[in-house]
């Protein structure tokens, strides 16, 4: 970035910017150039918000979940159904999974998913936090959200396989893979529509 | 696809009465500091394109073009460095063909550290959207190493036949190494305790998941392919060999020798997950998953022997060839004929095979050829184009010299 050498500030924002997913070097330095143009009002009031995010968002002790009180807002519902925890990869699948109004029990938030190849095991990811609420809690059962990619695929065997391990009786399930809502068979991809024909079911 | 279809240059009328409907064709290429072309544009007239020239002249880098926009690798290369002409910081291809009826343009444009294609214009968010668009089968001297060249070199060679025959495979075959390294790193940071063996196990059902789908369409594959190279072996040869062969998956720790003979999906996934769960303390010692598709291998025989070991050079050559011949004859089951690129594979062949080769070769679909000088007699292929490559130039030599 040699342009940039009479902007040390420009510079380094374009490279902070950089670093944030799906923001290129060019998208970077529009943004910059951006914010630069912006008021000092707003300047300042997008610089308090990101610099209050250490302090008043952490993770829910429970399950996880990202909050402002801890335990988070759901951990404490006393309308949520107590026996079921859901169990998904980040923050965000929860906010996917409450959208859908489907559910009402319980999460718990991995932080990711096995990768032996990035140096991630379980201790890297809340799963002993998940075996010690199922030995204190009256979970009845375990829904394995993962996405269904290889990883997120080989975390829910590994996950299953240490909830049967503690012989608590707990069911554990997964959610369905297939072919997607509205879609069209003739648009499917082999793989899909071959998952699909393995988990097909009794029509109800 | 949207508005974009027909943005290209108008159809012409000419060729269309020269070019069959169902034939796909490629009408022109355009090349950009690729290899040692600085700049080349071919526009091509129907029938046989045969590119003719010394050695390190350029010809091998018109075929790969055209085979790296079709499958986005290079037989020779796996960087884009070696790609990309010499002081140049990006290369570019371009090419124009008829396919079902309609003109497409497809292009490539990569530096050394990234590559883009576009398929009229709109962007392929992933290479592997690029496979079944342009559909080439490339005869390159490295080919005829498919006995020689040992098990990777076969499986890489099945693969990419595979994947254009059935373009989905791309990213079930990537998802299946990818699992596989997973579990080989787990298997390398792990031990066999009970809690060690659980992180190495909680591979095992997508590893044969994936797998399974490998080893079931390779192995019909292969031995779909085998099946049609038999043929041709006897029509290149005219000789009473039987070739015969059979396919071997490590995983399910069986052999196949017909493509009624591979067992069901499910099947192979049963069987798959069993060896994964049987070889688990062999792989902890090892510290890699040691059977799966990834160890499979296609053997052949002419006459019972193993090809591998007994078969001349000359036998080794007909085998390849025919192999190269049965994959167009799949991929031209399910689609008009692909374009074959021929790289001077008629060198130390006996004129006789040759002239039945090439009868093959131009009997079906659009064929681009490159001779040496000393060999370009013997392209006696009906109604070809010719042109001269030189330093990296080409340009067409006209019908009267």
């Amino acid at each position: 970035m040699k342009s940039f050498r009479n902007l040390p500030t420009v510079e380094s924002l374009i490279a902070e910017l950089n670093r944030l997913p799906g923001i290129g070097p060019k998208s970077a330095t529009a943004l910059a150039y951006h914010l630069v143009a912006e008021s000092p009002e707003r300047l300042r009031a997008l610089a308090e918000t990101i610099a209050a995010i250490p302090e008043r968002i952490r993770h829910c002790s429970l399950c996880g979940n990202l909050t402002e009180s801890d335990p988070c807002w759901i951990c404490v519902d006393s309308a949520r159904v107590r026996t079921e925890i859901c169990v998904v990869e980040g923050p965000l699948d929860v906010l996917s999974v409450e959208r859908t109004d489907a559910y009402h029990g319980l999460y718990h938030v991995l932080g990711g998913t096995l990768s032996p190849l990035d140096g991630i095991g379980p201790g890297e990811l809340r799963v002993r936090e998940l075996l010690e609420r199922l030995r204190s809690c009256e979970v009845r059962e375990i829904i394995l959200a993962t996405n269904p990619s290889v990883e997120g695929e080989a975390t829910a065997a590994y996950l299953k396989g240490v909830i049967h391990g503690l012989n608590l009786g707990i069911a554990v399930t997964r959610f369905a893979r297939g072919l997607p809502m509205g879609g069209d068979l003739a648009y499917a991809d082999a793989d899909t529509l071959s998952v699909a024909i393995q988990s097909r079911k009794a029509v109800e | 696809m949207g508005s974009f279809g027909w943005t290209g240059r108008p159809l012409c009328l000419q060729n269309m009465r020269c070019v069959s409907n169902k034939r796909m064709h490629l009408l022109r290429l355009e090349i950009e500091n690729f290899r040692n072309i600085k700049k080349a544009s071919l526009e091509f007239p129907p029938g046989a394109q045969l590119l003719i020239g010394g050695n390190a002249q350029g010809k091998t880098s018109l075929l790969e073009a055209v085979y790296f926009l079709a499958t986005a690798t290079s037989h020779r290369t796996r960087s884009n460095r070696e790609l990309i002409r010499w002081g140049s910081p990006s290369a570019f291809l371009r090419a124009e063909y008829r396919k079902a009826g309609r003109d497409w343009s497809l292009t490539a444009g990569f530096s050394e550290k990234e590559r883009r294609f576009r398929l009229d214009g709109e962007a392929l968010a992933r290479s592997s959207d690029l496979y079944g668009n342009l559909r080439v089968v490339f005869f390159a001297p490295e080919d005829l190493e498919f006995l020689a060249g040992g098990p990777t070199f076969r499986r890489r060679m099945l693969d990419l036949s595979l994947c254009q025959r059935f373009p989905h495979m791309v990213r079930v075959l990537l998802d299946y190494r990818k699992a596989l390294k997973q579990r080989n790193s787990a298997l390398r940071g792990g031990d066999s305790s009970v809690s060690g063996k659980a992180l190495v196990r909680a591979w095992d059902r997508e590893l044969a998941r994936l797998g399974a789908l490998v080893i079931h369409s390779r192995a019909s594959h292969a031995l779909e392919l085998l099946d049609q190279t038999a043929g041709h072996y006897h029509d290149l040869t005219l000789s009473a060999e039987v070739l015969s062969g059979e396919y071997r998956s490590s995983g399910t720790r069986a052999a196949w020798s017909t493509s009624q003979g591979v067992p069901l999906l499910a099947e192979i996934e049963a069987a798959f997950l069993e060896t994964l769960v049987a070889n688990l303390d062999r792989d902890l010692a090892y510290r890699l998953t040691t059977c799966g598709p990834h160890r499979d291998d296609l053997v052949l025989r002419i006459d019972g022997r193993t090809a591998e070991k007994y078969a001349s050079q000359g036998q080794r050559r007909s085998i390849a060839l025919s192999l190269k011949l049965a994959e167009r004859d799949l991929l031209l089951e399910r689609d008009e004929p692909p374009i074959l690129l021929v790289d001077d594979v008629t060198h130390e062949m006996d004129i006789a095979r040759c002239t039945r080769f090439l009868e093959k070769v131009s009997s079906a679909g659009q064929a681009l050829l490159t001779f040496t000088e000393e060999e370009a007699h013997r392209g006696v292929v009906r109604e070809a184009t010719r042109w001269r490559v030189s330093e990296g130039e080409v340009r067409l030599i006209p019908s009267d010299e």
